[in-house]
C-alpha cells in the first residue's frame, strides 16, 4: 500500500514537472490544451468509492452547500444543475468534501425550518457545513434574520462562500452582501464572445492551471461596485482583445475583474464570473480553477489574498486569438 | 442497449464529462427540432430558454425540507443529471423546491414572473422527495395530470414512497406506502422476477444487494409489473409484520397510471448504491422508458420464485479520482 502511495506521488510530481514544462512555452493557448496535464488529488481509494462501511459521510468530511435558490429572477440559467452536478462529482471523487445540492433557501438558517415552520430534520444548516458554493441569482428569498444569519457563517464563523457567475446579480438592494462577495454585476455588454482573459495572479490555487493570457468563451460579465483595494483579483478582461465601444460599456468599472478572492471578516470569498454554459464547467481548467477554490475556502489550502493594485504590465498578448484557442473552452 | 455499450458509454462519461459520440449510436434515440410541451417564446415574455434539440427534460425533483435528507440524495441527483449529460438523452433539472410543479406559469415569491421551465416542458420527474410536501391543490392536480393526461414519465426512488402519505391519490400515481424499513441496512438476495423489461432485463437472475431495504405495503399485483423482490426468506420477519405480506417484499415495480408510465425502485439509501453500474443503469433505463425512448411492456404477475443462486454485482469500475475530468479530448 506504502510503496503504491509512492508510484502515485512519483506519477504526480513528473506531471507537475510536465505542467512546468508547459508554462514557459511561449504561445497563450487556451486552458484546454494543458487539460490532460493536471495531477488530481488523490483521496483515500476508498474515498467516495467504498461500498458500505468506513465511507465517508458529511460527519467526518468537509461539507459544502451548493446553494442554487432560482426561484426569483428572470435569469435563470440551464446550467446550473450541470454546475451543481460537477461541484459534488468533483468532491465525491476525490473525497474532498461532501456536498449537498440544495435549491431551497430553508438551509440558510442555524435552524432551518420546515415549510410548516417546524424545525427541519437531518440535513445541511448554517451549524453543520463548512462552505456554500452559491448559484442563485435575483433576489433570493430569505428573510432579515436569514440575511443576518448568513453574513454571520462567513463574517463571525470565518467559513467559505464560493460564488460563480450569476451570483453577482444577488440580491442588489442588500448592500452588505454586495461588501461580502466584493462586486456587483452591471451587464454584459459584450454577450457571448470569445476574450482574452488575463491571469493577474497565478500564485492563488488554480490559476497555475492557465496560461497567464488565455483566450476564453463565455458570457462575460462587467463587474462595477469593486475594488482592488478590497479584493485580491486573480483574472481580469484585456480590454485590448474586446470592443470597448459598445453600449453599456463602463469605463468606471476598470479593471473589469471577473475572478477575485477576499476576506470577509474572518470568512474566505472567492468569486468567478466565469460559467455561463454548461460546457464551460466541463473545461478542466476551469474544474480545476473551482476545486481549489473550494479547498481555499475550506480552509484546506491557504493563500495570500491581501488586496493590491492591478499590474500595469500586461502579458504580452498570444500571437493570434484564433486556431485552438478560438473554439477553445466554453465551447 | 448491450451491456458492452453500457460500460462503454459510463467509461466514456468518465472520461471526458462532455460530448459523446455514444449518444448517436443509441438506438430508438428520436431527433426532434421541438419538443409538444415546449412554450412560444412570446409566453416567456420574450426570453424563453430554447430546448436542446433531440434532447428530453428530466425535472429531478427532490424536496426533502419537510422530512429527513438522506445523505443519498444530492449524490443521486448527480448520477441521474451525469448519466443524461454523457448519453445527451436529457437535460435535468435538479430542484429541491417545488416551485416548477405546476402548469400554471411560473412566479417567484415577489408576485413577479419568473423565467424557466415548468412542468409543460419537462418530459419525466425524477423523484427522489421525502415525506409531506408542501404543494398547493393546483399543484397536486398539475402533478397528477401531469403524469396520468399528459402521458409524462415519474421515476421515483427510495424515500419516494415515504411522500405524500395522506394524499391517497398519489398512492395510487406511485403504487405504494412505506411502512417501515425493518432490517435497516442488511445484505439480502433481491429476486429479478421480471427480466423482459428493460431497467432489469440485464440484471442476473438472483443478486444479493447491501441496502436499507423498505417495506411498502398497498401493492397490487395484478396492477403493477413486479421488477425486483426482497427474498426474505433468510431474514428475521418476526418483526417485519409478514402476514400482512404474505412474505410478498417488491422492491421495484412498474405501472401506468392513465396514459403515463410510473417506476419505482427501492434502492438508493447509501451514497455508494449510485455508483454501482447496474443500479445506474436500473435507473437509466427506467428514464429512458418513462420518456418513451424504450419500449417495455408493463406485465403484472403473482409471486415468482428465485430461480438460481445469488451472485454480486459487479462494484465500480473507477477506485477514485475524477478521470473524467483528464479527458485529452
Amino acid at each position: 500500500m506504502k510503496s503504491a502511495r509512492l508510484i502515485l506521488l512519483g506519477c504526480v510530481a513528473i506531471l507537475w514537472a510536465a505542467v512546468g514544462a508547459g508554462a514557459q512555452a511561449p504561445a497563450h493557448p487556451s486552458p484546454q490544451a494543458l487539460a490532460g496535464a493536471y495531477p488530481w488529488p488523490q483521496g483515500d481509494p476508498a474515498g467516495g468509492r467504498g461500498f458500505g462501511r468506513g465511507a465517508p459521510t458529511p460527519r467526518n468530511m468537509k461539507v459544502v452547500l451548493v446553494w442554487a435558490d432560482t426561484r426569483n429572477g428572470i435569469a435563470q440559467h440551464d446550467s446550473v444543475s450541470h454546475a451543481a452536478a460537477v461541484i459534488e462529482r468533483m468532491g465525491y471523487e476525490t473525497g474532498a468534501y461532501y456536498t449537498y445540492i440544495r435549491t431551497d433557501s430553508n438551509i440558510i438558517s442555524y435552524h432551518p425550518k420546515m415549510t410548516t415552520g417546524q424545525p427541519a430534520s437531518g440535513g445541511p444548516s448554517l451549524a453543520n457545513i463548512d462552505a456554500i458554493f452559491f448559484l442563485g441569482h435575483r433576489d433570493v428569498p430569505i428573510d432579515d434574520a436569514q440575511k443576518a444569519e448568513l453574513l454571520h457563517f462567513v463574517h463571525d464563523d470565518g467559513k467559505g462562500f464560493v460564488a460563480a457567475h450569476v451570483a453577482s446579480t444577488a440580491w442588489m438592494d442588500w448592500p452588505a452582501f454586495g461588501d461580502l462577495l466584493g462586486g456587483r454585476f452591471d451587464q454584459h455588454p459584450w454577450g457571448i464572445t470569445t476574450a482574452p482573459v488575463i491571469v493577474e495572479d497565478p500564485s492563488f490555487p488554480g490559476m497555475q492551471f492557465f496560461p497567464r493570457v488565455f483566450s476564453f468563451h463565455d458570457e462575460f460579465y462587467q463587474i462595477k461596485d469593486f475594488s482592488p483595494a478590497n479584493s485580491r483579483v486573480l483574472m481580469r478582461l484585456d480590454t485590448a482583445g474586446l470592443d470597448m465601444s459598445r453600449p453599456g460599456v463602463q469605463k468606471a468599472d476598470a479593471p473589469y475583474a471577473i475572478t477575485w478572492a477576499k476576506m470577509y471578516g474572518k470568512g474566505r470569498v472567492f468569486y468567478s464570473a466565469l460559467g455561463h454554459d454548461a460546457s464551460t464547467w466541463d473545461n478542466p481548467a476551469i474544474q480545476r480553477m473551482w476545486f481549489n477554490a473550494i479547498e481555499w475556502a475550506l480552509g484546506v489550502t491557504n493563500a495570500d489574498v491581501t488586496p493590491r493594485p492591478v499590474s500595469n504590465t500586461v502579458p504580452p498578448p498570444p500571437p493570434a486569438y484564433g486556431g485552438r484557442g478560438r473554439r477553445g473552452p466554453g465551447r | 442497449m448491450t451491456r458492452r455499450e453500457w460500460m462503454r458509454m459510463l467509461g466514456q462519461g468518465a472520461a471526458a464529462g462532455m460530448a459523446l459520440p455514444l449518444a448517436a449510436q443509441l438506438p430508438q434515440r428520436q431527433q426532434r427540432a421541438a419538443a409538444p410541451g415546449s412554450r412560444h417564446p412570446a409566453q416567456m415574455g420574450g426570453m424563453a430558454i430554447p430546448r436542446r434539440p433531440g434532447r428530453k427534460n428530466v425535472l429531478a425533483w427532490g424536496d426533502v425540507r419537510n422530512g429527513f435528507q438522506h445523505d443519498s440524495v444530492s449524490h443521486a441527483f448527480s448520477v441521474i443529471e451525469h448519466l443524461g449529460y454523457v448519453s445527451q438523452l436529457y437535460d435535468t433539472y435538479i430542484r429541491t423546491d417545488s416551485q416548477l410543479i405546476t402548469k400554471h406559469g411560473l412566479y417567484g415569491s415577489d408576485g413577479q414572473v419568473v423565467y424557466g421551465h415548468d412542468l409543460n416542458d419537462f418530459d419525466a420527474i425524477f423523484f427522489f422527495g421525502v415525506r409531506e410536501i408542501d404543494l398547493t391543490a393546483e399543484q397536486r392536480a398539475d402533478l397528477l395530470s401531469f403524469v396520468r393526461d399528459d402521458g409524462k414519465g415519474f421515476v421515483a426512488t427510495h424515500t419516494a414512497t415515504t411522500a405524500f402519505m395522506s394524499w391517497p391519490e398519489f398512492g395510487d400515481l406511485l403504487g405504494a406506502c412505506f411502512v417501515n424499513h425493518p432490517w435497516n441496512t442488511v445484505e439480502a438476495p433481491v429476486v429479478v422476477e421480471d427480466r423482459s423489461f428493460p431497467a432489469t432485463r440485464f440484471l442476473p437472475p438472483v443478486f444479493n444487494f447491501r441496502d436499507e431495504m423498505y417495506q411498502n405495503q398497498g401493492i397490487h399485483r395484478d396492477q403493477v409489473d413486479v421488477l425486483l423482490r426482497l427474498d426474505v426468506s433468510h431474514l428475521d420477519t418476526r418483526q417485519a409484520n409478514i402476514e400482512l405480506h404474505n412474505g410478498d417484499f417488491p422492491l421495484a415495480w412498474s405501472k401506468s397510471y392513465g396514459k403515463g408510465k410510473v417506476f419505482y425502485c427501492a434502492l438508493g439509501h447509501h451514497r455508494t448504491v449510485w455508483d454501482i453500474p447496474d443500479v445506474q443503469r436500473i435507473y437509466f433505463e427506467a428514464l429512458r422508458w418513462a420518456l418513451g425512448l424504450t419500449p417495455g411492456e408493463i406485465r403484472p404477475h403473482p409471486l415468482r420464485p428465485a430461480t438460481a443462486a445469488p451472485v454480486l454485482l459487479a462494484p465500480p469500475a473507477a477506485p477514485c479520482g475524477p478521470a473524467w475530468a483528464l479527458a485529452k479530448s
